[in-house]
């Protein structure tokens, strides 16, 4: 085969090859780059996540929070007994409002609810609390 | 004939060894008729191993036929070195017959000689002691056979060059892309790098997926509760008491004293939305389920 006679072709072909590999570096950069920074989104969602579940369910802050649940009615309607991040507690004789205030506080605390029991003795309520973090 | 280097297209005058000629007097009036009938009049004339092509130009009141095989020509010239795209124009020496009127010494046998308007070979004892010219101007006829554009390269190098420079810039301007998307992660891996910072002991991808399904269990499991706790507080309204709410681990329960009977449908139709299973009775109504 004559190169020489294809010179002029073969210059315009090398050039058009060395464009197009150029294309397909510069393609696969992209793709390689969206699914980098998939791979790091996902890590930074999941880490996000993880702060956030920690921040609800392993709060350092929860024995002091806890007290609230004890604290939210008169001392004399309640029998509290926490061992260690568990606590068993039992209320005797509580208001409507009471009991929403009790109800409000659990609610919003990241504990585990393992027993709420509540029964109503004409117009008071009596609760039973079992909970855990 | 020696090998030779060319580095500008030249024209390429041929003597009568590669083509054959033959003319006419015909009442024909245009070349392009002339070239029509070319090839009936060398018909037995030359050899059918090749194929032919034909050129016509008119000299006085004749017609000049001149066959030639340019698949022959192309084989000489190349094996001396001659590349159709370094070949411009290929000419025939019968188109400049005056110049050969004094014989033209070819080689130490052969002289280029007109005989009968023709230019032909000679063996040069048949000039004898003429004078013999050894080299001459020789005239650039206007009309010739285009070789270069028929076997040269589709692209001259000019345009080769143009389109190689766009081509080169395109590449260019695609690897400067790729490579600035290449190092474009930054932003992301700082944020990943400052929470993980914050946060050490989620450093490791195992410890994050282990924390991660511990608590997303806890947290599915009790947000159940409280929204269930919720939906069965919002069942109570004008007419309607709670009497009794149990709930734990596995599932929960509710008592309602209810008093109106527009509050029983509703507390159907927000147990049947909530999936609950609703009980009804004289002393009111119990809705339960699982969690």
């Amino acid at each position: 085969m004559n190169f020489r006679r294809y010179q002029n072709e073969m210059i315009a072909a090398v050039s058009l090859l060395l464009m197009l590999t150029a294309f397909f570096f510069k393609e696969g950069q992209i793709s390689g780059k969206e699914e980098r920074m998939n791979v790091l989104q996902d890590s930074v969602s999941e880490m996000r996540e993880v702060i956030a579940l920690k921040e609800i369910w392993d709060d350092k802050e929860l024995d002091k929070k806890a007290k609230e649940l004890q604290t939210a009615v008169a001392p004399s309607k309640v029998k509290w007994n926490q061992k260690s991040k568990k606590v068993t507690a039992s209320y005797q004789g509580l208001s409507v409002d009471e009991f929403n205030v009790l109800l409000k506080k659990l609610l919003n605390l990241g504990v585990e609810i393992e027993l709420f029991d509540v029964k109503k003795e004409r117009t008071l309520y009596d609760v039973e609390l079992r909970c855990k973090w | 004939m020696p090998q030779m280097e060319i580095k500008q297209p030249i024209n390429v005058m041929l003597t009568p060894q590669f083509y054959t000629l033959k003319k006419e007097i015909l009442p024909i009036k245009f070349a392009y008729q002339a070239k029509r009938i070319a090839a009936s009049l060398f018909e037995g004339m030359v050899p059918e191993r090749r194929t032919y092509d034909y050129f016509v130009y008119k000299e006085g009141d004749q017609w000049v036929f001149i066959a030639y095989s340019l698949e022959e020509i192309i084989e000489f010239l190349q094996s001396k070195g001659l590349y159709p795209e370094s070949i411009s124009k290929l000419f025939f020496a019968q188109q400049a017959v005056a110049v050969f009127r004094e014989p033209y010494l070819l080689s130490d046998k052969e002289v280029l000689g007109v005989v009968d308007d023709k230019v032909v070979v000679m063996p040069r004892s048949a000039v004898g002691d003429e004078a013999l010219n050894t080299t001459m101007e020789l005239p650039n006829p206007t009309k010739g056979i285009a070789i270069q554009s028929a076997y040269a390269s589709v692209l001259s190098l000019k345009e080769a060059l143009g389109f190689a420079a766009i081509f080169l810039l395109f590449s260019v301007l695609f690897i400067a892309e790729g490579v600035r998307y290449g190092g474009d992660t930054k932003a992301g891996t700082q944020e990943l790098e400052s929470l993980i910072e914050a946060n050490p002991s989620l450093s490791s991808q195992y410890t994050r997926e282990s924390i991660a399904a511990k608590y997303r269990k806890i947290d599915e499991a009790e947000r159940k509760k409280r929204e269930t706790i919720k939906v069965l507080l919002e069942m109570i309204s004008k007419g309607v008491e709670l009497q009794a709410l149990y709930i734990d681990e596995k599932g929960f329960r509710a008592e309602y004293a209810v008093n109106e009977p527009s509050a029983i449908r509703r507390i159907e139709s927000q147990a049947k939305k909530a999936k609950f299973t609703l009980q009804k009775s004289t002393e009111g109504i119990k809705v339960e389920g699982r969690l």
